[in-house]
């Protein structure tokens, strides 16, 4: 499968919106009232946190299509999501705890948003420590496909859990102003064409990978 | 292009001395991790493009 043409266009998106999300973010919208400069951190921090959470459930859909259809691709495109996925809720827990020590004066806090999140990161991690040392059998496929079934039910968890549970440090609604709301909505659109073109390379780099191990193995 | 967003992030974190410190390293984390994510599909394709030749 060729993604050329889609890759090299949704790379060019990706990179006009996040050059015009930077300069938004730096240059155009004011900063927070109380919390100051870092509070600009929400600005990729929100949009990594809903990439990643778009990503997981296209790895979910994708890992039921494989165990119903036993092809290849799903499982290949579902693997791609999952890893992608995977690096941009690395985003979202490193880039956390840096906005969390300036706003609260604290790295780390085990509140349930928090908490449910990193047990997220840990179950992808798991994910992808099973196809590492696994090999790239059929078997190793479906064991994966049940794990990152299993690991998307955290993520309703982690969005909700504020409300189910409280937190000390996640308001339950977050109100912009105007200048933040556009800003806001540019740099979604900017991270989530990058989390596409990202998922795109990664998934024709599992298209090739699988070709070139098939012709290999003949 | 890494380093020109690294400079975009100093010159706009540098509006305020407070928490200037904590935006820019937010935004050179997410970088960080972008790039050595960038890295490694980099390496990746090198060893696919590598087994093809040797395939043929």
């Amino acid at each position: 499968m060729d993604f050329r043409k889609w890759r090299i266009l949704l790379w060019a998106i990706a990179a006009a919106l996040n050059a015009a999300g930077l300069y938004m973010v730096f240059f155009f919208v004011p900063a927070e009232m109380t919390m100051g400069e870092v509070q600009k951190i929400f600005y990729y921090h929100v949009p990594s946190a809903i990439s990643a959470y778009v990503l997981f459930a296209l790895a979910f859909a994708f890992s039921l299509l494989f165990l119903w259809k036993e092809e290849p691709l799903w499982d290949s495109l579902a693997h791609a999501c999952a890893e992608v996925g995977w690096v941009f809720i690395t985003v979202v827990l490193v880039t956390g705890p840096i906005w969390g020590r300036a706003a609260w004066g604290k790295w780390w806090v085990w509140e349930p948003r928090l908490t449910t999140a990193l047990v997220l990161w840990l179950m992808y991690t798991a994910y992808f420590l099973l196809r590492l040392f696994s090999g790239h059998d059929a078997r190793t496929a479906r064991v994966a496909a049940v794990m990152a079934i299993v690991a998307f039910f955290d993520v309703p968890i982690v969005h909700f859990a504020i409300k189910w549970w409280g937190s000390i440090v996640h308001p339950p609604k977050v109100s912009l102003e105007p200048a933040m709301r556009l800003t806001f909505l540019v740099t979604s659109a900017a991270v989530l064409s990058l989390a596409a073109a990202l998922t795109l390379t990664r998934a024709s780099l599992g298209f090739d990978e699988a070709r070139s191990l098939a012709e290999e193995a003949q | 292009m890494s380093a020109m967003l690294f400079a975009l992030a100093q010159m706009g974190a540098g509006h305020s001395p407070s928490t200037g410190g904590y935006l820019r390293g937010g935004y050179s984390a997410i970088l960080v991790i972008l790039a050595l994510y960038g890295l490694y599909l980099w390496n990746r394709h090198t060893i696919i493009t590598r087994r093809n030749k040797r395939g043929r």
